[in-house]
């Protein structure tokens, strides 16, 4: 995989038909830990300055776009390595997207291949995106890393104010044949009217019942954007409610001196409230109270894994995202974004700085502080807090 | 006495009917110095000034179409290939790496002083209604200036004072408010060319009213006929459009 990594990083440069993005980050951070259900271990600390290791990681985006056999064609192709002191290095290797689009009239597209759609208006949460690749959950922290297509083909006809999508999606796979899975076909009808966007969109999948939903955005006045998104599902559980639905509704207002702020409420009917929340704590306190060593801790991530913690999916019912931004004033920006749960009233504070000096490098400083009650959702989690300082390089 | 009322009625209607064209024929002699073609290309540089230093430089493709369309991709920038669709009162913009297009207010800054409605939108008449309010000089140039009042409050500023020359309509300076009523940005259109038989103009530059020390100078580089097709406009369509030379 290595070999493939500074393959890609050696030839990139000649290739004058690529888009090549190269970013580079040398990290330095420190943590300071509580003791919590999920740190069993108990090695608890206050933050004691940069305690890890320095960390250079380099990751090389490739875009291909050519035009051949009245096609165009796209790839986007990633490839990592991280080197961190003290241990060997780890690369990756990542084809993100490697499809066709064909312009069979006019108005209307075809795309064949394994491609990225984003449908929905949210900005932290989509619930109504039922195309949305899988992010990696294990690795909430990495933004840059770009998500990997779904294989599919989409048929899309674009009017003057309208848009018509169907799409139908499955995982391919190559290995003793050629075999589909998980095949599943999205729509999605789209309508401008006035100032406001308007989707509906539907999912059929093998084996589930069909999922429902839509999405709309508008701006009022000269400031103020609003936009929400409804899911629907049937649940075919007996135990469960007749219907799962998630609801979510934000805003986005320019501030005077251009202080940019984002707020975003979601509703998850299937999410865990307070009360369950507390029940699958205990449950986990008497399973990993068994354990020792090495396996509570598997036992404690594995726990992090289930409840989605500190995930984009969330475990919990409600949860408030605010985001607040300031323009550049000498090169020097600062953003906040605070991730609530109104069950419980914790949250993530993750306040960060940034400084760019000359067009490709910046350097920055970011933070996150889980703040909460013991037995709340963040109040439980093993780090209270963590602070990264590095040097992030564009070319 | 009913012959009376009903002359006098229709005396009225015919004044206001007059004045309305009037009004409205105000706003198309101001445009015709900023729409050469009624589909066409326009490169913009766009230089950000801060205390007299260059604080930030970059180059805007826009696609012009009609009254109420345009597409702006950028070319120098440092996010090189972001896009911004306005169609109607609607704006959005798709940035490069990322899936879907974002509603965006026209008030959002691009770049300086210069919002995205200064550089997505090139006419008044489709945003605003025009009333001439007096006859000035500036500069020792005879003026009239003219009220400009947005029809929606999604346009890009809530009133506008425009100060035109008094012979030929053709802008010379322009005051920004916003719906507070607060003077935000003045405008002042400092250069124009001869362009398809017609003077339009090629430089402006908006100054900041609250921190005076920024202004931001726009310079119409390149200006050509060209139309692309429909679907361009079409804000699902953002995620697709790649470089068009």
């Amino acid at each position: 995989m290595r070999w493939a990594v500074l393959f890609l990083l050696s030839i990139s440069q000649c290739l004058a038909a690529a888009d090549v993005r190269m970013l580079g980050f040398v990290r330095i951070s420190g943590d300071a830990y509580r003791p919590t259900l999920f740190n069993p271990e108990n090695f608890c600390t206050d933050f004691q300055g940069w305690t890890e290791k320095p960390v250079l990681d380099l990751r090389q985006f490739l875009s291909f776009d050519f035009e051949g056999l009245s096609l165009k064609w796209r790839a986007d192709i990633t490839g990592s390595a991280e080197f961190a002191g003290g241990r060997g290095g780890e690369s990756d290797f990542l084809v993100n997207q490697l499809f066709f689009q064909k312009e069979l009239t006019e108005s209307s597209v075809l795309i064949f291949g394994r491609a990225i759609q984003r449908w929905g208006t949210g900005y932290a949460f989509n619930p109504a995106d039922i195309v949305a690749p899988d992010k990696d959950l294990a690795d909430p922290n990495n933004t840059e890393k770009r998500a990997v297509g779904n294989d599919m083909v989409m048929l899309e006809y674009y009017g003057l104010s309208f848009s018509l999508a169907a799409c139908a999606l499955a995982n391919i796979r190559i290995r003793n044949g050629l075999h589909l899975r998980n095949g599943r076909l999205a729509l999605r009808f789209y309508k401008n009217i006035g100032p406001v966007d308007l989707s509906i969109l539907t999912l059929f999948q093998n084996g589930e019942t069909p999922v429902w939903a839509g999405s709309f955005a508008g701006v009022i006045g000269e400031r103020l954007e609003i936009h929400g998104e409804i899911r629907f599902q049937k649940s075919t559980a007996a135990a469960a409610p007749a219907l799962s639905h998630e609801i979510l509704i934000g805003f986005q207002i320019t501030m005077p001196g251009d202080i940019l702020c984002v707020s975003e409420y979601i509703y998850r009917s299937r999410g865990l409230s307070r009360d369950a929340w507390h029940r699958a704590l205990d449950a986990s306190v008497s399973y990993t109270g068994l354990l020792d060593g090495p396996y509570a801790e598997s036992a404690a991530a594995g726990l992090l894994r289930n409840l989605s913690v500190f995930s984009p999916q969330g475990a919990m019912r409600h949860y408030l995202m605010i985001h607040g931004s300031s323009p550049s004033f000498r090169r020097l920006t600062a953003q906040t974004t605070c991730l609530l749960n109104p069950s419980d009233r914790s949250l993530v504070l993750i306040p960060a700085m940034n400084w760019r000096t000359g067009k490709s490098f910046t350097f920055y400083l970011r933070s996150y502080i889980f703040l909460g009650k013991a037995g709340s959702e963040f109040g439980e989690f093993f780090q209270s807090c963590r602070w990264e300082f590095g040097l992030r390089v564009s070319l | 006495m009913k012959k009376t009322i009903g002359l006098l009625l229709a005396l009225v209607i015919v004044v206001v009917s007059l004045r309305g064209d009037e009004t409205q024929g105000i706003l198309e002699r101001i445009d015709a110095f900023r729409i050469p073609y009624s589909d066409f290309l326009i490169q913009v540089r766009i230089t950000s000034y801060e205390r007299d230093k260059v604080k930030e430089e970059a180059l805007f493709d826009s696609y012009i179409s009609g009254d109420d369309r345009s597409l702006v991709i950028a070319r120098e920038y440092k996010t090189r290939g972001m896009k911004i669709l306005y169609v109607k009162e609607n704006m959005w913009v798709h940035l490069p790496n990322t899936h879907r297009p974002i509603r965006i207010t026209p008030i959002q800054r691009l770049m300086g002083e210069a919002s995205n409605g200064d550089i997505a939108r090139v006419g008044f008449g489709e945003d605003y209604d025009a009333e001439l309010i007096e006859e000035t000089d500036h500069d020792g140039v005879p003026c009239a200036r003219v009220l400009l009042k947005a029809r929606t409050e999604s346009s890009t500023y809530a009133r506008i004072i425009l100060t035109v020359h008094r012979r030929d309509y053709r802008p010379l300076r322009a005051e920004f408010f916003l719906l507070s009523g607060k003077h935000f940005k003045t405008a002042t259109y400092d250069e124009y060319s001869p362009i398809a038989g017609k003077l339009i103009l090629t430089r402006m530059t908006i100054r900041d009213e609250v921190r005076r020390s920024r202004w931001t100078v726009l310079e119409y580089e390149r200006i050509e006929q060209k139309s692309i097709p429909d679907r361009y406009f079409n804000k699902n369509y953002l995620v697709h459009v790649r470089d068009l030379k």
